[in-house]
């Protein structure tokens, strides 16, 4: 009995281990979106019709080019990680046209009406129960100021970080890098789980208009 | 002797068995009720949430059925619990009731303490029961 015993603990402990290694992700993660099949790890999440997500692998470096016509769709990639471990995320995004937003405004809009970004980056940290998943979207916009955490319209599980704003850097190509850990208290006042994916989205099914941005260069998971 | 009356004891559960039985039927009713609502939440809404990814596409899609769904979970079934144990008490009173009464009566016909017949309700699922054992004890006398 003591051998069946220590071969079941055997196995059971082989499982784990292999299970954990299969499941491990090689960090830090970086998609530079320099080849054809940039996209084909990715998943398209539509919400309100498609936005145009494509890879520009010889222009640039390579990017990926948004092109939203009063349309929501995301491009999503699993990927897990412990972010106080490896906090660090980072990108470039270029912002050609933001989304009209004067429309709303008109039209006396509310939030929601008003809910499009030109250019957003989402961290997700899922829950076993999914009412209690979390999200941090990274957002550049045209008016908001820069350092606004919002929530959003839609889920107070969601917090708006906006990192960049205005006009003044439109059609160059921005750095941003961010310490998903320190955003996560800042923005939920509590400490972060773990990330399982992450999302880039051009929308603007609220506001009825276009927008385009372009993003490069995502590293995902790494510390300094 | 005849007119000795077999009361019911006043109390919620008649015996240990009517309690065990009232347990069962309960955890008949609640345990399904549990899995089947972890299999709504997890299996359903978890895994279609894991799919849309998107937190606003869950807000949008998932949380309100969700939020549907529990509602009528919440005011369906302890409505249908109460149902099923309101019966299933009624129904295993009849049944585990007069059992202990039964035999406490038979203990005392051996000891000779009593004579006559076994005093049961025709509503009472032993009463069959009670009257072969009724002709039994004529039988016996005679």
């Amino acid at each position: 009995m003591p051998k069946i015993r220590f071969v079941f603990l055997f196995i059971l402990a082989l499982v784990i281990i292999s299970a954990y290694y299969c499941l491990a992700y090689d960090l830090p993660r970086f998609f530079p979106f320099n080849k054809e099949n940039a996209l084909s790890e990715w998943q398209e999440k539509i919400f309100k019709n498609k936005v145009l997500y494509r890879v520009e692998p010889k222009r640039e470096g390579g990017y990926l080019l948004a092109k939203s016509d009063k349309a929501c769709s995301g491009i999503f990639y699993k990927i897990k990680f412990n972010p106080k471990e490896y906090p660090l995320v980072s990108w470039k995004w270029k912002v050609i046209t933001f989304p009209d937003k004067d429309r709303a405004k008109k039209t006396y809009g509310g939030w929601l009406e008003r809910d499009d970004y030109a250019a957003r980056v989402y961290i997700i940290f899922p829950a076993f129960i999914f009412t209690n998943t979390r999200a941090i979207e990274y957002i550049w916009d045209e008016t908001l100021p820069e350092g606004t955490i919002l929530t959003s319209p839609y889920w107070h599980n969601i917090k708006l970080v906006v990192i960049e704003s205005g006009r003044i850097n439109i059609g160059q190509w921005v750095l941003a890098e961010r310490n998903i850990y320190e955003d996560y208290r800042r923005a939920f006042r509590g400490n972060a789980g773990g990330v399982g994916a992450i999302a880039l989205m051009t929308d603007t099914d609220n506001t009825l208009s276009t927008a385009e941005a372009l993003y490069k260069e995502i590293n995902v998971g790494f510390k300094k | 002797m005849d007119n000795i009356k077999n009361k019911r004891k006043g109390w919620f559960f008649a015996n240990k068995l009517h309690r065990q039985a009232l347990l069962l039927v309960f955890l008949a009713a609640f345990v399904p009720t549990i899995v089947v609502a972890f299999c709504l939440y997890y299996l359903i809404f978890n895994i279609t949430a894991s799919e849309f990814g998107i937190p606003e596409i869950i807000a949008y899609n998932i949380i309100p059925a969700a939020q549907k769904v529990s509602t009528i979970l919440l005011i369906s079934a302890p409505i249908t619990i109460f149902i099923i144990l309101f019966f299933a008490y009624k129904i295993t009173h009849k049944i585990f009731g007069p059992f202990d009464r039964i035999i406490r009566e038979i203990d005392e016909h051996i000891a000779g303490k009593r004579k006559g017949h076994i005093i049961l309700r025709k509503s009472d699922k032993f009463w069959p029961l009670a009257e072969r054992l009724n002709k039994l004890l004529d039988k016996a006398e005679t």
